[in-house]
C-alpha cells in the first residue's frame, strides 16, 4: 500500500514540474497581430513544449528596443521595412526573415448601413473619415493610397480625422465621433466587432502590400525553440489561424 | 495509512492549484532596462493568470477578460456618474463564475481602523475627551445588467457599520458612519452613441444614484467617508467625447438612517446643470448652477432654499508643466427666515518636477464665508451642499474638523510617486475662522460675541497609498493638529470635552478588497 501511495506521489509531482526541454522564447509582436498570436502561441506550446514569454506593442519601439540591446529572441513586425533593417545592420539573423502575414485594410462603420463600397467616399454622406497617420501606420500609408488612387485623397482632406496608430483610429469609429474609417481587417475580425456594421474589403490594387514580416534575432539564433517557433510560423495551424483573422498570405 | 491517504490528498491539491499547465502557458508583458540589464516584468493579471493556468477559464476566455481595461473596459450605468477609479477593477468573482460580459457582478470591503484623541465636537461632552477609537466597516455589491448599453440597469448595495466603540456616548457615530444594509444605487439608463448622426453621446437615468461633479466640491460620491451621498431622481447628459459635457438632473437627496431603510423625501429638492469644456488643455472650464430646497425639517430657522452659481478653471498637472485650479461659487436664496448670501474661492497653484518620483508641489487656498453676525437678517454661511473634503482638506470620517464654512486656510502639499503603485503625500495647512463669531465648522463650538477670535491653529498630514493592483490597496495616514488659540478662550472651552484645547492626533489605517 506504502507503494501505492508513494507512486502516486511521485506522479503527481511529475505532473507539477514542467517538461524539461521547455525552453523560454522572449518574442516581440505588434500590436496589431496579438490577437491571432495569443492562438498561434497556445498551439505552439501545446506542440512543442516550448513556453513563450511575449511583448506586445509598436514595431517601431521594438526596433529602437532591439538596437539597443533588448534580448528578444523572435520578432514579429507590422512592416517588412524594420526587419530588414535589422538583418542589414547585423541584429536579425541572415535569410531568416519572412512575410508571415500580409495586412488587409477596410473601411469600417459601426453603422449598418453606411458602408456600400468606395461610393461611400464619394457620396460623402458622413462628416469624419478616420484612418491612421500615414507617417506612423502602415496601413495609413495603404489608406492613403487607395484614396489617391480613386482621386478622392484632395477633396476628402476636409473630413479626414488622423489617429496616431490603428488603436486610436477605430477607437474615433467607435465612439462615434468619426462615422467610418480605414481600420485593418483584423480589427474588424476581432470577436468583438465581428459582424457589427459595414465594411468594405478595400481592393489590394489599390495599394501597396502591407507586408508583416517576422525575423529570428542574433540573440535567439541558438535558442532551439526559438527556431521551432519560426518553423511553426510556415506550418498549416499557424496559417489557418492568421487566415482566420482576416490577414492574407504570402 | 491514512497520514500517507493525506499526503495524496495534499499532493493532490498542490497539483490543482498550481497546475501542470502553468510552465507551458505563455507570459505576457514588456520589457523594460533596469541599468544595464533588461528584464522581463510581466503585465498579466496574477488571478486572471490564475484562473487560466488552473484550467479554470479557457486561453480565450483569459485574453477576453484581460483585455477589458482602458478602451475596452466594460463601461457600468454609473460610469457618466462617478469617478472611473472608484468603480473600475478586474471583476474576478464573475470571470470565476463565467458570467457573460453583459452581467456585471462585483464585490468590494473595506475595512479601517482609526483612532484620534482630545475630542473637541460639542456633541461628544458625554464622552469627556476619551480618545474616540473606532474600526469602519464599508462593503458593497454591485450587480448591472446591459454590458455597453444601449440599455443598461445598475443595483449598488452598501453596509457600512462602525465597531470597536468605548464610550458610545462620546465617540462620533452618525450616519457619516452607520448605515446598514442599504440601497445606495437602483437605476435603469439609457445610453446613445452617435445621436442622430451628430456624433454626440446622450445618456438618461432614472433611480437612484450618486453623483460626483467637477472636482467633487459641491457633490461627491464619499469616498473616504464610511458612508456616501445618493439621490432618488432623473440624471441627463450629452457630450462630445472629451470635448465638452453637459448634465443635469433633478433629485430628492436620500435621507440615510442608521439602521432602517433609506428614503427620499419630497420636501427635499436638489437639482442643477453642470457644464465641462475641455477645448484648450490649459485652460478647461466648468460652469454650473446648482439649487437646493430643503424644508424636511420641522424647524423653519433650518430650511436651506437657495441657488448655487459657480464655475472653475483648470490645467491638469504635467511633469515639468505648472498647473492651476480655481473655483469659486456664490449662494443666494434663505436660510430659515433670513437671507442667505454666502461664497467660496479657492485656489490651487501647482507645479511637477520632471524627476524620478515625480515631486509635486502644490499651494492652496480656501475662502469660505461666515456668518458675520448671528441673529441679523442675513445669513452669509456657505454651504458646500454634499461636496467632499478629504482630496484637499483632511480625513474625513470620524475625523474631518474643517468645512467648506467659515473658513480661510493657506496652505502646501508635496505629493511623491516614487512608482505607480506609490503615493506619498505631506500636507501643511494653517486654519482660521472666516468670521470669528460664527460656528467652527460642524463641531457645534460658537462664540457669538467673537472674542474667541479666529485662530484654528495648523495641521500636518501625512499619507502613504499602495494600490498593489486596482483589486487591492492599503492606505496609511496621520494628522497632527496644532489648536490655535481660539480653543483657549474660555467661552469655548466652556463647550467642549475635557481636554478638546489640547492638540490631536489621528491615526488610520485601511485595506480596500473588490473582487
Amino acid at each position: 500500500m506504502k507503494r501505492i501511495i508513494l507512486a502516486w506521489c511521485l506522479f503527481v509531482i511529475a505532473q507539477a514540474v514542467p517538461p524539461a526541454f521547455a525552453e523560454p522564447v522572449l518574442v516581440a509582436v505588434a500590436a496589431n497581430f496579438v490577437p491571432p498570436f495569443r492562438e498561434v502561441a497556445v498551439e505552439f506550446e501545446k506542440a512543442t513544449g516550448h513556453s513563450l514569454k511575449v511583448a506586445a506593442g509598436s514595431s517601431g519601439n521594438f526596433y529602437a528596443q532591439i538596437k539597443n540591446g533588448a534580448p528578444f529572441d523572435v520578432f514579429f513586425s507590422a512592416d517588412n521595412e524594420r526587419p530588414k533593417k535589422l538583418e542589414e545592420e547585423g541584429f536579425g539573423v541572415k535569410d531568416s526573415r519572412f512575410t508571415y502575414a500580409i495586412g488587409r485594410v477596410v473601411l469600417w462603420s459601426p453603422n449598418a448601413d453606411l458602408v456600400k463600397g468606395h461610393e461611400t467616399l464619394r457620396s460623402k454622406n458622413f462628416k469624419r473619415l478616420a484612418m491612421a497617420n500615414p507617417k506612423t501606420a502602415p496601413y495609413g500609408v495603404a489608406a492613403m493610397q487607395a484614396m489617391q488612387k480613386l482621386e478622392l485623397w484632395e477633396s476628402l482632406q476636409s473630413h479626414i480625422v488622423m489617429g496616431e496608430n490603428l488603436g486610436q483610429t477605430i477607437g474615433f469609429v467607435e465612439s462615434g465621433n468619426a462615422q467610418l474609417g480605414f481600420v485593418a481587417l483584423s480589427q474588424v475580425m476581432d470577436p468583438k466587432l465581428k459582424g457589427k456594421g459595414s465594411h468594405w474589403h478595400v481592393p489590394t490594387d489599390l495599394h501597396e502590400p502591407i507586408q508583416q514580416d517576422v525575423i529570428l534575432l542574433v540573440k535567439g539564433k541558438d535558442n532551439q525553440a526559438a527556431k521551432a517557433l519560426m518553423e511553426f510560423m510556415s506550418g498549416p495551424q499557424a496559417k489557418t489561424i492568421i487566415e482566420r483573422y482576416g490577414y492574407e498570405l504570402k | 495509512m491514512s497520514r500517507g491517504i493525506l499526503w495524496c490528498v495534499f499532493l493532490s491539491l498542490s497539483l490543482f492549484l498550481i497546475g501542470p499547465e502553468r510552465a507551458r502557458a505563455a507570459e505576457y508583458g514588456e520589457l523594460v532596462q533596469k541599468g544595464d540589464k533588461w528584464v522581463f516584468k510581466s503585465t498579466e493579471d496574477p488571478i486572471f493568470k490564475y484562473m487560466r493556468d488552473t484550467g479554470w477559464i479557457t486561453d480565450e476566455r483569459y485574453h477576453a477578460v484581460s483585455s477589458q481595461t482602458g478602451k475596452n473596459w466594460i463601461e457600468p450605468a454609473d460610469a457618466m456618474l462617478n469617478r472611473r477609479q472608484d468603480i473600475e477593477w478586474n471583476r474576478y468573482l464573475k470571470t470565476a463564475l463565467h458570467l457573460p460580459d453583459w452581467l456585471d457582478l462585483g464585490l468590494e470591503n473595506r475595512t479601517r481602523f482609526e483612532s484620534y484623541d482630545h475630542p473637541w465636537r460639542v456633541s461628544q461632552v458625554p464622552g469627556n475627551g476619551a480618545p474616540d477609537t473606532q474600526f469602519p466597516l464599508r462593503s458593497r455589491v454591485r450587480f448591472g445588467l446591459g454590458g455597453n448599453g444601449p440599455l443598461r440597469f445598475l443595483f449598488e448595495g452598501n453596509d457600512s457599520r462602525s465597531f470597536l466603540l468605548t464610550d458610545p456616548q462620546g465617540a462620533f457615530r452618525d450616519t457619516t458612519m452607520v448605515n446598514t444594509f442599504d440601497v445606495l444605487q437602483l437605476f435603469g439608463a439609457v445610453k446613445l452613441n452617435n445621436v442622430l448622426g451628430t456624433g454626440l453621446r446622450t445618456d438618461f437615468l432614472f433611480g437612484r444614484y450618486t453623483l460626483d461633479m467637477g472636482n467633487r466640491r459641491m457633490s461627491a460620491r464619499n469616498d473616504f467617508r464610511n458612508t456616501s451621498n445618493s439621490f432618488d431622481g432623473f440624471y441627463w447628459q450629452i457630450e462630445q467625447d472629451t470635448t465638452w459635457k453637459l448634465r443635469a438632473f433633478v433629485a430628492e437627496p436620500v435621507i440615510r438612517l442608521q439602521e432602517f431603510a433609506d428614503h427620499q423625501n419630497s420636501n427635499t429638492l436638489f437639482w442643477g446643470t453642470y457644464f465641462e469644456g475641455h477645448h484648450f488643455p490649459w485652460f478647461q472650464m466648468d460652469a454650473y448652477y446648482l439649487g437646493l430646497n430643503d424644508i424636511r425639517s420641522p424647524r423653519v430657522t433650518t430650511h436651506r432654499t437657495y441657488s448655487t452659481f459657480g464655475g472653475r478653471l483648470y490645467k491638469n498637472p504635467k511633469p515639468g508643466e505648472w498647473d492651476y485650479e480655481i473655483e469659486t461659487a456664490w449662494q443666494i436664496g434663505t436660510t430659515g427666515l433670513t437671507d442667505h448670501f454666502a461664497y467660496f474661492n479657492h485656489l490651487d497653484i501647482g507645479y511637477t518636477v520632471n524627476l524620478p518620483w515625480t515631486p509635486r508641489l502644490l499651494f492652496h487656498y480656501d475662502y469660505a464665508s461666515g456668518d458675520r453676525q448671528p441673529g441679523d437678517s442675513q445669513n452669509e454661511s456657505f454651504d458646500t451642499l454634499f461636496g467632499a473634503r478629504n482630496f484637499e482638506y483632511n480625513p474625513t470620517s470620524t475625523w474631518g474638523p474643517f468645512y467648506r464654512v467659515n473658513l480661510q486656510s493657506p496652505g502646501w502639499r508635496l505629493i511623491l510617486r516614487p512608482t505607480p503603485a506609490w503615493i506619498l503625500e505631506l500636507k501643511h495647512r494653517v486654519w482660521f475662522l472666516a468670521q470669528a463669531k460664527d460656528f467652527f465648522g460642524q463641531s457645534g463650538l460658537r462664540d457669538p460675541t467673537g472674542n474667541s477670535g479666529t485662530s484654528l491653529g495648523q495641521d500636518v498630514q501625512l499619507r502613504a497609498r499602495w494600490a498593489v493592483t486596482k483589486n487591492l490597496d492599503f492606505d496609511v495616514g496621520y494628522v497632527h493638529w496644532f489648536k490655535g488659540s481660539y480653543f483657549d478662550s474660555p467661552t469655548i472651552l466652556a463647550q467642549m470635552p475635557t481636554g478638546g484645547n489640547k492638540d490631536s492626533d489621528y491615526f488610520y489605517w485601511q485595506v480596500r478588497v473588490r473582487i
